[in-house]
């Protein structure tokens, strides 16, 4: 059980990081991930909360002898986005903020005002329509 | 023979000024952190890509650049650099501030598309090679070599870009201006002999273009935007700012009742805590100019808490005034006119105040570096200077130039009062913040360094003023500074005409 435990990252209400498949597993659902935008993934799952600016993202993904620029990192948030939020386009997760960088918050299911997990996840609800691409 | 690719773009170059638009932003608060959201740079990075895959034919390659390799990708990127700054610029313009929003983006992006439409596509891309090559080569000459990483980057000379300058590298060493070099596990980019010729030729036409008077006045204008403290700064290195400027208003003669134009009114520290509002009280009027939008908005938040009506905020030049039919009796204002083309600036202020009005500055004057803390803190810019066997260049006036340039625009009475203020230097962050980072005294010596170094220089200076502040006293630090008050008359009749 603690391994099973081990190789999730919890990332709120019916939606974690599955480590060795290297995939999100959202809504009971598999989403792949290109081996950078995981990399990337992993990272902001680790410090759920914590601004990360894009200096230290970058280095997170490419190493710190990467060549690559902040255009770069732009596509690999776009990508973690579309898998991961209910609309990629007011993303409620993955957060942007100005001048700072990005932060990553748990995922809240619009299901009435029920934070705790395991209610919510009891609810049933599934809105995912249109989130694939 | 240097590969010197680019024809005069003298005018080119003003139509992309006319047009609201520039390349590179010479402006304060854009560093190495993002311009925008990356929702604004999907954006403006798909529409510049569907613009240069439209514009960047072989017709349009050849006209650019004859029959050298065309660079895919700096197409689209020359697009993109312009709107994103262009972005930056107009929010700079419009609120004060850095913040672009999708509507900025989208005006950006349209002027781009106009300029290209009007100019042609090739036009705006030596525009772009023009001045992104004299950014390179600068920095290289600068510098001596510069890692191939940080180059790539732009890390040390252009922080800004979000993009990556690999192809600038590759179309600049099929120019022969740059060469590579490995030691070790790294490579280093540096300037051959035809890329010192190259920049050569770039600097004198940009110089000839006004290239870099106009990017100066730019970044001027965008430190005052964002010199949110000016208020308290003025203050602390200027003890008496407020009174003297009161005096200033009693000699050039203000009163009750008078139509008063004011230019350079920055915050308003003229208009209210030195009282010009109350002298001309509410049976007069004040229009307040300034080209900083940041600055007005300070000043009309003052104007609201002070409930003074009477008084209109406006932005706009020196050079060009928002003033169209009104005509004034006195145009005044305090530490403006060393910002201005001074024979445009006082055309204009004869245009606009009426025959046997006024027309006045008070301007701080050229001083001499000898005290010896003032040489120790800021022996950086001495000695920037000193290596071209020259003074420290900056804005300030020789005593003899306004007299001369107001009798020669045609004003009578011209009438000079020197005097000298005392300035004092606090501390170190609020000294450099104050006259570096916010009126931008030695712009002129700042603004040819690549970013990098500037931004060095101004930490450097800050450490040091650290150092010099710990060992000198309170009383050492203290500078009497010349200043100049003239005021002189409009002509009762114009001249030789009927």
């Amino acid at each position: 059980m603690s391994n099973l435990e081990d190789s999730q990252i919890d990332l709120g209400d019916d939606c974690y990081l599955d480590l060795n498949g290297a995939v999100l597993m959202k809504d009971g659902k598999i989403r792949y991930l290109t081996p950078i935008a995981f990399r990337l993934f992993v990272y902001f799952a680790l410090h759920v909360g914590e601004t990360l600016t894009v200096e230290e993202l970058i280095h997170r993904a490419w190493g710190k002898q990467g060549m690559v620029q902040r255009d770069e990192l732009y596509v690999y948030i776009r990508k973690i986005r579309l898998a991961l939020e209910d609309n990629p386009n007011a993303p409620k997760c993955l957060k942007t903020l100005r001048h700072l960088g990005y932060v990553l918050y748990p995922r809240l299911k619009e299901t009435g005002g029920a934070i705790d997990q395991f209610e919510s996840s009891g609810s049933g609800k599934s809105a995912t329509e249109g989130v694939e691409s | 023979m240097a590969l010197y690719i680019y024809p005069d773009l003298t005018e080119s170059l003003h139509r992309l000024w006319a047009a609201g638009l520039v390349i590179s932003p010479w402006l304060a608060g854009i560093d190495g952190n993002a311009r925008f959201d990356p929702e604004i740079h999907e954006f403006l990075h798909d529409r510049s890509r569907e613009c240069a895959f439209i514009h960047w034919t072989e017709a349009e390659r050849a006209l650019a650049i004859g029959d050298l390799p065309a660079p895919e990708r700096m197409a689209q990127i020359a697009v993109y650099e312009t709107a994103a700054s262009a972005a930056v610029n107009l929010a700079h313009q419009k609120t004060g501030e850095l913040d672009v929003t999708e509507a900025m983006a989208f005006d950006a992006l349209q002027r781009v598309e106009n300029f290209i439409n009007d100019h042609g596509f090739a036009t705006l891309m030596q525009l772009y090679m023009l001045e992104t090559c004299w950014e390179n080569l600068n920095a290289l000459r600068y510098f001596g070599e510069i890692p191939e990483r940080d180059y790539v980057r732009g890390s040390w000379h252009r922080p800004w870009v979000d993009y990556s300058l690999g192809e600038e590298v590759l179309f600049a060493y099929s120019l022969g201006n740059i060469e590579l070099e490995k030691r070790g596990e790294h490579r280093f980019v540096r300037l051959t002999d035809e890329g010192r010729r190259v920049l050569e030729k770039t600097t004198d036409a940009l110089q000839r273009a006004g290239y870099f008077r106009y990017r100066l006045e730019t970044l001027c204008v965008s430190q005052f935007n964002l010199f949110n403290n000016y208020d308290k700064t003025d203050r602390m290195v200027w003890p008496n700012a407020i009174d003297e400027r009161r005096a200033f208003l009693e000699w050039v003669g203000i009163k009750a009742g008078m139509r008063v134009l004011e230019l350079g009114c920055a915050d308003g520290v003229l208009t209210f805590a030195a009282g010009l509002a109350e002298r001309v009280g509410p049976s007069g009027a004040v229009v307040a100019v300034d080209p900083s939008t940041g600055m007005l908005a300070r000043a009309r938040g003052k104007q609201r808490r002070q409930e003074i009506d009477w008084v209109d905020f406006r932005q706009g030049k020196a050079e060009q005034l928002p003033v169209d039919e009104e005509r004034f009796d006195i145009a005044v204002g305090v530490g403006y006119l060393h910002f201005t083309n001074r024979s445009e600036a006082l055309q204009e202020m004869k245009r606009v105040v009426r025959p046997g009005g006024v027309i006045a500055s008070l301007h701080p004057l050229k001083m001499d570096f000898t005290a010896p803390f003032f040489r120790e803190w800021f022996a950086p810019i001495l000695d920037l200077a000193a290596k071209r066997e020259e003074k420290p260049r900056d804005y300030l006036l020789h005593p003899d130039e306004a007299p001369r340039d107001f009798k020669q625009a045609g004003l009578e009475q011209v009438e000079v009062f020197m005097s000298s203020s005392e300035l004092v230097f606090p501390d170190a962050k609020n000294v450099v913040q104050h006259f570096i980072r916010g009126v931008g005294w030695f712009g002129e010596e700042l603004a040819p360094l690549p970013w990098k170094a500037r931004e060095d220089l101004i930490q450097e200076l800050i450490e040091r003023g650290q150092s010099v502040c710990a060992r000198y006293s309170d009383n050492e630090r203290r500078i009497a500074w010349p200043a100049q008050s003239i005021r002189a008359r409009v002509p009762e009749e114009p001249s030789g005409k009927e």
